[in-house]
């Protein structure tokens, strides 16, 4: 499989503290993988710079096989590279289908077209649908639960129609049923062909999701494979399952 | 957010309709200027809304270009014959424009910055704006000032043109203002006020929509400046820029509640008229600053988000309990949650 997402070298120091250390990998394209790894080794540094949210020190990012010399949110995002956060971010003030319609990408042209335009409602209307967030479609968002806020960004990540999703910690902070529907979220995107890197501590759900896993210590890459394997590996005993 | 319904266009209809009756209904001079003062803060809050309650970006900056329009017309009028008195308000369109396009190269400077640091950056711009007013001798008259020629309108109702032409200067401000909220373009601003990051991550051209934003704002913000020196025939530096003005447009935009179409216009004609009799009662002292604060101070104690959101919230909260009311009776044995 060809790789869709190449990580080569990055380095991320914050003063003398090094976040992301010389880190190399890549994300095949379809498939699923997993990124773990113990508190603050460099996950979500990772995910800031390859989303182009943090500049790298040194070393590349390559999307396709391109090399990506500054990456940019938005210009990733209109590429088809979509993000969550680890809390998630949504816009409190606007109703769900406000959040929706934004993430929906407008040309120069449709600026000042009106917010939410016919093809975007049934589009935005399909979306609350598959994610049972339908009845309350005119709701602020603020008023949501956060497991429905984790709902909300991530349909929202969706409209853009991306072909990679990284998703930083989905089920970080929701009850057992919303885990078990974000999952099936996750699961489903998979299956449709889009390309998902996933950080996530509930180690039980990246096992059952994903193809490989990537493991990270202390901001490098101390192992990488098929689930079962990295589950054995005597650097991710230490480091991380501590076992 | 502004949605084109059916009451809203009738609510604007009404209140256009009033403000255009003023003037002919009450013909005291000192009513229809206080009325035109009240309009022209109504254009300056309703600007300022653009970037500073749409976007959020608090622009501390504005009233630079109330005076930048204000010299563009007086400097105009010095080489240009005033041929008719209504030229000038046909020239505010060009200069505004002509502010809207300088103004861009600023924004991309400043909005590189966000929050609290683009505020104290964008008070420097109206401090060094109002220096180079007074300093540049042979430009703007200096700390002299500069006049233009007495508009050649009837004396007994001189300043009927000025607020008439300043009542459809809010309109078009104010067009612009419900036009952008509904749109996509509108969209994008609130999000940028919500989370500026997330909306770069979901394919919103953050600079570009704020900067045109910022154009806008700065464009019909010259327009008004130039109306009012007009109006007033001679403008100083401290007049033309004056940082007490800038206070005031944010204060009312705060106080009708930011972020709304009818906020700003709410804000500027409570706050505007009160400015003036406060400024009349209490002479000229700088007490009735204090005054001014002190009506802001328990506005914003009792409605802290302005009057406008606030009274939307307390009318949507009385609909929704009308509606349960109206529902019936939970059936017996049912249990509220």
């Amino acid at each position: 499989m060809t790789a869709m997402l190449e990580v080569r070298g990055v380095t991320k120091s914050f003063g003398g503290v090094v976040a992301v250390d010389h880190c190399t990998f890549s994300v095949a394209a379809g498939s699923l993988t997993g990124l773990i790894g113990p508190n603050g080794s460099g996950k979500t540094t990772l995910f800031n710079v390859i989303t182009g949210y943090l500049p790298s020190d040194s070393g590349e990012i390559r999307l396709d096989g391109r090399l990506i010399r500054k990456p940019d949110p938005t210009w990733l995002y209109r590429q088809g590279v979509a993000r969550t956060f680890q809390n998630a971010r949504i816009f409190p003030e606007l109703t769900l289908r406000e959040n929706l319609a934004l993430a929906i990408p407008a040309g120069w042209r449709m600026l000042l077209n009106i917010a939410i335009s016919r093809a975007d409602r049934e589009r935005i209307d399909e979306a609350l649908e598959i994610f049972g967030l339908s009845p309350l479609a005119d709701h602020r968002a603020g008023e949501l639960s956060y497991g429905q806020s984790r709902l909300l960004e991530f349909a929202t990540t969706l409209m853009g129609r991306p072909r990679l999703v990284l998703l930083d910690e989905p089920t970080a902070g929701v009850n057992p049923i919303m885990i078990e529907i974000l999952e099936n979220h996750i699961r489903r995107l998979h299956e449709t062909g889009v390309t998902v890197l996933l950080v996530e501590h509930r180690l039980e759900i990246l096992m059952r999701l994903c193809e490989t896993v990537i493991v990270l210590d202390q901001g490098a890459l101390i192992a990488e494979g098929p689930p079962e394997r990295v589950r054995r590996d005597p650097k991710v005993l230490d480091a991380y399952l501590g076992a | 957010m502004s949605r084109a319904t059916k009451a809203g266009a009738i609510r604007a209809i009404l209140v256009f309709a009033l403000l255009l009756a003023l003037p002919f209904v009450f013909t005291d001079h000192w009513i229809v200027n206080i009325a035109f003062f009240g309009l022209m803060f109504a254009v300056l809050a309703v600007a300022w809304n653009l970037i500073g309650g749409y976007a959020g970006y608090i622009w501390l900056g504005s009233i630079a270009f109330f005076g930048l329009g204000a010299y563009a017309l007086a400097i105009t009028f010095q080489h240009v014959p005033l041929t008719s008195g209504y030229l000038p308000f046909f020239a505010l369109i060009p200069i505004g424009i002509a502010i809207g396009i300088v103004s861009i190269p600023l924004a991309l400077l400043l909005l590189r910055v966000r929050a609290a640091t683009f505020a104290v950056v964008s008070l420097a711009v109206l401090f060094v704006a109002e220096i180079f007013a007074f300093n540049l001798d042979g430009l703007t008259g200096g700390p002299q000032g500069l006049g233009m020629a007495l508009p050649p309108f009837v004396v007994t109702t001189f300043e009927r043109p000025f607020y008439l032409a300043m009542l459809v200067l809010l309109a078009a401000v104010m067009f612009c203002s419900w036009y952008l909220a509904k749109s996509k373009f509108g969209l994008m601003l609130f999000a940028i006020k919500g989370d500026e990051d997330r909306a770069r991550g979901l394919g919103v051209r953050t600079t570009t929509v704020k900067v045109i934003a910022f154009a806008l704002c700065c464009g019909f913000t010259g327009m008004a400046g130039g109306l009012w020196a007009y109006y007033i025939t001679w403008i100083y530096p401290q007049f033309a820029m004056d940082p007490n003005t800038m206070f005031a447009i944010i204060l009312m935009t705060y106080l009708g509640g930011k972020g709304t179409l009818w906020g700003p216009v709410l804000g500027a004609f409570l706050l505007a008229p009160a400015k003036e009799y406060f400024a009349y009662t209490l002479g000229g002292s700088a007490f009735y600053l204090i005054a001014y604060a002190a009506l802001f101070l328990l506005v914003m104690f009792f409605l802290p988000r302005g009057v406008v959101p606030t009274v939307a919230d307390f009318l949507a909260r009385h609909r929704r309990r009308a509606a349960v009311l109206a529902s019936g009776p939970r059936p017996a044995g049912e249990q509220v949650a």
